[in-house]
């Protein structure tokens, strides 16, 4: 019994000092952990929406629920440049996740970055570099998006270009009519 | 349903967890001499898996999520997956010999395969339910069971063959296990997840 | 002293860790596509390591035999997520490359069986610098791998262009196949060296037996 206990003593008192101390390096990093977290999406708002020095989440109450959030960009003046969103399509390797930035006025795109992709390296990995990425710049949102058509194809790459293509196209479908709805179009 | 076919097909060929992910390499280049040892480790690792998978899974919703201590994750899951291999193993003993003869001798091992852990960790980060859980976990079993089974016959074969003096062992096994990681790179683009 | 510098130097060649022992194959195929990635997966799993060794050789009196693997393991998932929460704190771009390996550093065979084979039997001082060999060792290991990748994927070490611009990059060895290659043909040549050491050090034996005295020594 007494052999027992000593195990169970042991065994929570190593446990209880493992639970303190994570506990506390937990709260000293995790303001920091949270800060990196936006960064990189505050980054990339900022990348492609040129011009924009803050913006805000738009919390439009879409009747759908669905849909990925939108985020007006404004500039020193707090006059509304664009908005930029999360559009998602499936690629060869996994999702493709790129940052879309819109000009909601003149109904073309401001620019485009690959968040996140495990498409090939070397062959679809190239849907991040600016060759690829830079052609969507004042792009009209009413094209079609064919690849090899209205995109520049990179040879070899197909699926993952069109991953991007209709990830743009599609995600703009979806918003337009929400975002008119709410009168933020 | 077509969601779980997706996930099983996926686990077991287009991200295969030991030629894909890396993860259960050890067992992969230690216990794959012979077809019959294979087949066992496989099939206890694919047990343990999915007994794992749902107590993991649990664990994860009803208490460390509730009680926002994401940070006690790791702690918290290689304490049940050892405790949960130990009691496998009595459970075995006490129960079913013949089950224990073919499987115990591997339930040690398992504690510290890293598809264990790095399947509980990968289904909290997907936000899986528990049915999708037990499905990626059988998935990743069979994927796992698989290549170790392919292993094993393929070295069975080269016991024959003149394989240079240092590759012997290990070399060659890891110049195989490259060449049928690039016959699964096949399958890669086959579902779009 | 003499035996502590042999407990050190075991590390790094003899019995390295993944090119002799062949053991924590799975961060070591996963994560080595690039020197950057290697060096930093390394110095995490030798920051865990020497915790570990260290922790445990210290307690481990008053851990009764019975409960000791839990608390051994307990004590190794501590060091990691520590590491895992500073990684992700201050070095972000890294913690989301190796992601996944990272919390499993806990399954690392490596770590558990230092604790198990060395720290729960020797003095502090003997479990801090086998640690400190074995931690250099992956360390070096893995920055090896991840860099031979990188060169034969990119043509750049440490993202430092090396071969000239223009030539063709094998994108094979950034991917899983080109893992599994590039250990395979290291632990082939490490072998093949180890052999040729040997052979030298029979003939030396045979025909001068106080030199080899000497350079066992020195």
């Amino acid at each position: 019994m007494h052999e027992n206990l000593k195990l169970i003593v042991v065994l929570g008192l190593i446990a209880t000092i493992s639970g303190g101390v994570l506990a506390y390096v937990h709260q000293t990093v995790s303001p920091i952990i949270e800060a990196n977290k936006l960064g990189p999406l505050r980054d990339a708002i900022y990348e492609v929406l040129p011009g924009a020095t803050a913006f805000e989440v738009n919390t439009l109450d879409s009747s759908s629920g669905e849909g990925p959030t939108i985020y007006q960009g404004t500039d020193d003046s707090q006059e509304p440049v664009g908005i930029a969103f999360v559009a998602v399509g499936s690629g060869f390797g996994g999702p493709v996740e790129v940052m879309v930035g819109l000009d909601t006025a003149a109904r073309t795109i401001v620019g485009i970055k690959v968040l996140d992709h495990q498409e090939t390296p070397g062959l679809g990995s190239r849907i991040a570099d600016p060759p690829f990425t830079g052609q969507f710049a004042d792009k009209s949102i009413d094209d079609d998006f064919i690849v090899d058509k209205d995109v520049d194809m990179i040879t070899g790459a197909t699926i993952s270009c069109e991953a991007v293509a209709s990830a743009i196209k599609n995600t703009v479908r979806q918003i337009e009519p929400v975002l008119r709805a709410g009168g933020a179009w | 349903m077509a969601e779980l076919a997706l996930i099983f097909v996926g686990s077991v060929l287009v991200n295969n967890f030991v030629l894909v992910r890396f993860l259960g390499i050890c067992p992969f280049l230690g216990v794959s001499r012979e077809i019959d040892t294979a087949m066992g480790m496989g099939m206890a690792t694919t047990f343990v898996l999915v007994l794992s998978g749902v107590a993991t899974w649990l664990l994860d919703y009803y208490i460390l999520a509730p009680f926002g201590l994401p940070f006690l994750q790791n702690v918290a899951f290689i304490l049940i997956i050892a405790s949960l291999v130990q009691l496998v193993e009595m459970f075995l003993q006490k129960t079913s010999p013949a089950l224990y003869r073919a499987l115990g001798i591997f339930l040690p091992l398992i504690t510290t395969n890293c598809a264990i852990l790095g399947l509980a960790i990968l289904t909290v980060q997907r936000d899986y339910t528990l049915i999708q859980t037990i499905v990626f976990a059988l998935g990743a079993g069979v994927g796992f069971t698989l290549a170790l089974t392919m292993m094993a016959g393929i070295r069975q074969q080269l016991q024959f063959a003149d394989i240079p003096k240092p590759l012997e062992g290990a070399g060659i096994a890891l110049i195989i296990a490259g060449l049928m990681s690039m016959a699964f790179m096949g399958f890669s683009g086959m579902i779009a997840m | 002293m003499r035996n502590l510098r042999k407990e050190f130097v075991k590390g790094l060649w003899n019995e390295h860790p993944i090119f002799r022992l062949l053991i924590g194959m799975c961060p070591t195929l996963a994560i080595t596509t690039a020197a950057t990635n290697g060096l930093a997966m390394g110095l995490s799993t030798a920051f865990v390591l020497i915790c570990s060794s260290t922790i445990i050789s210290l307690v481990k009196n008053i851990i009764p035999p019975k409960v000791r693997i839990p608390c051994y393991i307990i004590i190794i998932a501590t060091f990691v997520t520590i590491a895992d929460l500073l990684l992700a704190a201050y070095l972000p771009d890294l913690h989301t490359v190796l992601g996944l390996f990272i919390p499993l550093i806990v399954v690392n065979c490596i770590i558990l069986g230092r604790a198990e084979a060395y720290a729960s039997k020797m003095p502090v001082l003997d479990s801090f610098v086998d640690a400190l060999g074995m931690g250099i060792g992956i360390t070096w290991g893995l920055t090896f791998l991840g860099g031979f990748r990188e060169l034969m994927g990119m043509g750049t070490i440490f993202s430092q262009q090396i071969l000239p611009a223009g030539t063709t990059s094998w994108g094979i060895f950034l991917l899983p196949p080109g893992a599994f290659f590039t250990l395979g043909i290291t632990v082939g040549v490490m072998n093949q060296i180890n052999h040729i050491l040997e052979h030298r050090r029979t003939e030396r034996t045979s025909v001068e037996p106080t030199m080899a005295g000497q350079t066992a020594e020195s």
